[in-house]
């Protein structure tokens, strides 16, 4: 029984992992980046670690000309206007829902809380190459990864 | 979640600064609070030793133990990590005899020992 139990626990916890490569599934606010790279990070406007991707990662990357790159707010009060002013961004900043994140990061089962922010690397076929575990990766704040898979994916 | 492959190098780098950042400062930061705490303590408790020395040296402990805190990635690990560098350094500690500050200089008590046979 012990067994059963723990097979059907794993095999739940693989069926939740999404699987990549995967087509990015449509949205309308990714058409200006149809055909490059994009970096989009689905954030929550209060998260320090959105602040610091936001400002720290995605902007430089954004600057460099190399990616398309969108961050999408996904807190019900967030203000992104605030968030984009205070973070000096000049990428837009979207606001969706979160069923919309969690639909498009291929997150199925429970709504459990999520680590933020989950970023999708897309390329320029519109293939998602890496994205966040639903718990977070901080692997995937790190700007020297992003420059390694944005690399890759040449 | 990554389907391309990027360069091993990249990866090794990364985690060898987390080992650093989550696994070796907290056991670094028991070892030096281990090892200023009582030093401080020492100084502090000299004879005729000026008020404000004897402030500073006492303060010298407790504010670098909170540096750590605040320096520290926290985990599980961490109280085990910070328990064990503060065992080391309270037992390497142990087996002082005589430290001096200035110019610096450590006496074990093995070499006090030895001195005191020989004399």
């Amino acid at each position: 029984m012990k067994k059963i139990l723990l097979l059907l626990t794993l095999s739940a916890l693989a069926s939740a992992q999404p699987k990549l490569p995967r087509p990015a599934p449509a949205l309308n606010l990714l058409s200006p980046c149809k055909g490059r790279p994009t970096v989009l990070a689905w954030i929550v406007t209060t998260c320090p670690h959105c602040k610091a991707f936001t400002h720290s990662v995605l902007e430089p990357e954004y600057e460099s000309g190399r990616v398309c790159a969108v961050a999408i707010a996904f807190d019900d009060e967030g203000d992104t206007a605030k968030f984009a002013r205070e973070q000096g961004l000049t990428f837009p900043v979207y606001k969706l829902s979160r069923e919309v994140m969690r639909a498009f990061m291929g997150m199925t089962g429970p709504d459990r809380p999520v680590g933020t922010p989950q970023v999708a690397i897309i390329d320029k076929h519109g293939i998602i190459q890496a994205q966040s575990e639903p718990a977070g990766s901080p692997i995937l704040q790190r700007r020297v990864i992003i420059d390694s898979i944005l690399e890759a994916m040449k | 979640m990554i389907a391309v492959k990027i360069p091993m190098s990249v990866l090794m780098w990364l985690y060898v600064q987390k080992i650093f950042f989550v696994h070796v400062v907290p056991l670094l930061v028991g070892l030096t609070v281990a090892a200023v705490y009582p030093v401080g303590n020492r100084v502090a408790a000299k004879a005729g030793a000026a008020f404000w020395r004897v402030m500073l040296m006492s303060a010298l402990g407790p504010a670098l133990m909170l540096e750590g805190w605040r320096l520290a990635v926290r985990s599980p690990w961490t109280p085990l990590a910070y328990g064990l560098g503060y065992g080391l350094g309270a037992a390497l500690l142990s087996r002082v005899h005589t430290l001096r500050l200035w110019p610096p200089k450590i006496i074990t008590r093995r070499g006090a020992q030895a001195a005191r046979r020989s004399a």
